[in-house]
């Protein structure tokens, strides 16, 4: 994933909001990668140009060799759906489908047949300590079950770049490390690239690689300790 | 009775005009009706008439016996066929009456159908008895005055007085100025259009009076004609009103 | 893609459905009573236009009739069927008795004449009829007053002409018809009956001649006549059964047309289509109005879910699989209105067959276009109705979800990523 030139301008009253300012960066496959910065200092806005979900101002995003912001909004659907997989701060389940449902979700809209599918997520479930509550609605889910959920589903597809917005930001320490242990292990384990936006020094800490993000510029990109 | 009466004496264009005059009819005209109507006041008439009807269904001829009295009476029997002989007609003022001979019966034509056919003729009830009232219903004017085919002539125009209770939106006449005989009438409905023409021909003196013999009626759509001839006619015989009777119209002779 | 296991789409649909149980029961439920009213009021239609129509042909005329193609509209005598030759009558009349849906079938022949009696006289539609198959089209049969059909050298005559030209049943008229030869026929019959129908222009006007008596009157050999009425056993299938007798009856003679009553009696026939037209006006109202509201409801349940169409959109879900979503609930929604609805019209309906509405203690009887009604306010057991209101009421669901489903495509994936 590479980024050049970025920029993104909201056009607003009073004055254009100018989110991201000329943004270069480059995140190779497999790192772990926390971006971290004030509030309105970009990083939502580098997850949504990163993800395909807005087009830039200025500059171009290009996610395994593919500049994506000329894309049209079908293949830009496409390009989510087949590598991109997301994890929100809130969660952001579909209330009306199971966990497993949930977690399938990408699978389903890739094609995978049901049988295939299903074994995946129950796999993985398994492995992230979701097992028996397939069959539960997210209402049902506490925020951290129902977090793991949504990791599920964002690598479920297999994706190569999985951007996660504040995923801890709702959640209490112990089940915060035990997100981020979810995430770490499907990290080395499956070579998925994590990339988060947040400010919690828990995923800082955890975090291979640490970028500091002020005013929509890069103010520090460091090699964390980790 | 229009037809007959019209015949039987001078013209047709005159019996039209008989009764009292109205102011908005044109002077000329009224001259011609005083004239007419001081000559046939009291006139009686008899004769023999043959009636020839041709229709897109068939076609027929009756031969009748005829008989009237001034305006408002006359009476009309069946001679030929031999099947319908003494069928009868009977008109006195506007009222007619049927005498059907197969039934023994008199039968007085209903008001509802005053306009249907005579004898399955083209001419209707109504026919047989309206002409008495043309001089009430209708404002005449003389519309042309001078030669038409080389003849002189005179056309009259009929509109109806405002409520009148008439069928016809107009009717024109044509007379010739000589010897005052009728050349032909045109009836018009409301709508402008000709919707049948009466023509008469065949001049020649009956009964020691010149008249048009042959008379005929035409509706404008089809092929279909009414042909009436004279062929005999005598005035002066002599009649009462009392001829023209319910008894007498049963009576064959 | 995603075209295997698009029963998620359905599925998140029914599920959407039944998230406010609450609003989901009152839209439905209005929607149901909705579908009731409209089978019911339709119900009521059809049972009110066959009773015009049955007012309207089972009088006299007929649900079909043949005729020579020559004879309407002017109604010459002249023109009978095949011609002046005539055609076999009795082949006829059983030609189109064996039509499939046919119950009666008349000959008839019609003049104008005079009805004289003393002094009295007045004008008459003559109407030559066989007696016993006049029983099975027309009402004169159950109409009489004093007497019955007439049989040869007999003419039954309604009560205002009785009155007019005073005669009574058992006495001598004299009838006076104009022949198809030119000559004036005339004859002597015996008043067999009195009828009142209780229609203007008939009672004072039409006299009932039995067939042979009224041809030989009026010159006619008996091969010939101008009418041929038809009953059929449900009036709106009076279309189908003109078409076959038209093709039984085909070959006895050239020219035959063949007409339902839509055709012949076109006035009653415009009437019922303005009334129908009407009628499916008011249902659209009814139905555009519901549209509007349910797809208000709808668009509020759209706006709440923003955030997870955004999420959907984001995880790469197509435009078409959220259109698919939102109409497929707008779908449900009908049809579960529908399941509803049927459960309730059904003993509606058949409470109303069973007991049609009386009116007659509020308005009495009344006259509509000549012909008596009743005000009874029957229901007849259709399927036409509640197929039209079914449809209509899932087309409403499925046009109130259009709108809100455009507004749901309409929301930017990148709200999935804005915090609350």
């Amino acid at each position: 994933m590479r980024t050049e030139r970025l920029w993104k301008i909201y056009p607003q009253d009073p004055r254009p909001v100018e989110a991201v300012r000329g943004i270069d960066l480059t995140v190779l496959r497999g790192e772990f990668v926390a971006m971290a910065g004030p509030s309105g200092s970009g990083k939502t806005t580098m997850l949504n140009l990163v993800g395909g979900l807005t087009r830039p101002t200025r500059g171009e995003v290009w996610i395994e060799g593919e500049e994506i912001s000329a894309l049209s909004d079908r293949r830009l659907a496409d390009l989510r759906m087949q590598r991109i997989g997301f994890v929100f701060q809130s969660y952001n389940l579909l209330p009306v489908l199971s966990a497993l449902e949930n977690a399938e979700f990408t699978l389903l809209l890739q094609g995978v047949p049901a049988g295939e599918r299903r074994e995946r997520v129950r796999e993985l479930f398994r492995e992230i300590g979701l097992e028996g509550l397939e069959n539960r609605r997210p209402p049902k889910l506490s925020g951290g079950q129902q977090q793991r959920v949504a990791v599920a589903r964002a690598v479920l597809g297999e994706p190569a770049l999985v951007l996660a917005d504040e995923p801890t930001a709702n959640l209490d320490s112990h089940t915060a490390e035990a997100l981020l242990d979810v995430m770490e292990r499907l990290n080395r384990t499956k070579g998925t690239t994590f990339v988060f936006s947040t400010h919690d020094p828990r995923v800082m800490e955890r975090a291979r690689r640490l970028i500091r993000l002020v005013d929509g510029r890069i103010e520090s990109d460091q090699a964390a300790s980790g | 009775m229009k037809i007959l009466r019209s015949l039987a004496l001078t013209g047709l264009a005159l019996a039209l005009l008989t009764g009292p005059a109205r102011a908005q009819t044109d002077p000329l005209a009224l001259e011609i009706i005083d004239e007419f109507d001081r000559m046939m006041r009291g006139e009686s008439s008899a004769g023999l008439m043959r009636m020839e009807i041709d229709t897109e269904n068939w076609s027929r001829a009756l031969e009748m016996r005829i008989w009237s009295l001034g305006t408002e009476h006359s009476l009309v029997r069946v001679e030929t066929p031999a099947r319908e002989a003494g069928t009868a007609t009977l008109m006195v003022d506007n009222e007619v009456w049927n005498y059907l001979p197969n039934v023994d019966r008199t039968i007085k034509v209903p008001p509802s159908m005053m306009l249907g056919s005579w004898m399955g003729s083209h001419f209707t009830n109504d026919d047989l008895v309206k002409e008495s009232r043309l001089i009430e219903d209708y404002d005449i004017v003389i519309s042309h005055e001078g030669p038409r085919d080389g003849e002189d002539v005179w056309e009259f125009t009929l509109t109806p007085k405002p409520d009148a209770p008439v069928i016809w939106g107009r009717i024109e006449q044509q007379i010739r100025k000589r010897d005052r005989m009728p050349i032909w009438a045109r009836y018009y409905d409301e709508d402008g259009s000709l919707v049948r023409t009466m023509s008469f021909s065949d001049f020649g003196v009956l009964g020691g009076r010149t008249l048009p013999t042959r008379m005929v009626m035409e509706p404008t759509d089809g092929e279909e004609r009414t042909v009436v001839i004279y062929l005999e006619l005598e005035f002066d015989v002599g009649l009462a009103e009392d001829f023209f009777s319910l008894r007498n119209l049963r009576a064959r002779r | 893609m995603a075209r295997r296991d698009n029963d998620i789409w359905w599925r998140m649909a029914w599920r959407n459905l039944w998230r406010n149980r609450r609003r989901t029961a009152i839209t439905a439920s209005a929607l149901s009573f909705g579908f009731v009213a409209a089978v019911l009021m339709i119900a009521l239609m059809d049972g009110m236009f066959e009773q015009l129509v049955s007012n309207g042909t089972r009088v006299i005329t007929g649900q079909v009739q043949i005729h020579a193609d020559d004879y309407r509209p002017e109604r010459s005598m002249h023109d009978t069927m095949g011609g002046r030759e005539g055609l076999d009558l009795a082949a006829l009349v059983s030609a189109a008795g064996s039509v499939e849906g046919v119950t009666g079938v008349a000959p008839r022949v019609y003049g104008g004449g005079l009805v004289s009696s003393g002094d009295e006289t007045a004008g008459a539609v003559l109407m030559g009829i066989d007696p016993r198959r006049e029983e099975g089209v027309s009402r004169f049969g159950a109409a009489f007053v004093v007497g019955g059909m007439p049989g040869p050298g007999e003419i039954a005559i309604g009560n205002a002409m009785a009155e007019t030209i005073g005669a009574a049943p058992g006495e001598d008229v004299v009838v006076v018809a104009p022949a198809a030869d030119g000559s004036m026929g005339n004859e002597l019959f015996t008043v067999s009956g009195v009828f009142r129908l209780g229609m203007g222009g008939f009672d004072d006007a039409y006299v009932l001649v039995e067939l042979g008596s009224l041809q030989e009157l009026m010159a006619m050999d008996r091969g010939r006549i101008h009418e041929v009425a038809i009953s059929v056993d449900r009036t709106d299938q009076a279309d189908g059964v003109a078409t076959r007798v038209e093709e039984a009856v085909a070959g006895l003679a050239d020219g035959l047309v063949v007409e339902p009553w839509s055709v012949f009696h076109e006035q009653l026939y415009f009437m019922t289509s303005m009334m129908g037209a009407a009628n499916a006006i008011v249902a659209m109202i009814i139905f555009g109005m519901a549209i509007f509201g349910v797809a208000n409801t709808m668009l509020l349940a759209t706006f709440e879910r923003r955030r997870e169409f955004a999420v959907a959109r984001s995880l790469g879900t197509s435009a078409r699989s959220i259109v698919r979503i939102v109409v497929c609930e707008g779908l449900f929604l009908g049809l579960v209105s529908l399941g509803a609805g049927a459960l309730l019209a059904a003993p509606v309906v058949v409470y109303f067959h069973e007991f049609p509405l009386d009116l007659s203690s509020f308005i009495g009887t009344y006259s509509f276009m000549g012909s008596a009604m009743q005000p009874l306010m029957t229901v007849e057991y259709s399927w036409d109705g509640p197929l039209v209101s079914a449809v209509a009421l899932v087309g409403t669901g499925v046009a109130s979800a259009l709108y809100p489903a455009w507004r749901a495509i309409r929301v930017p994936p990148a709200d999935a990523l804005a915090s609350r």
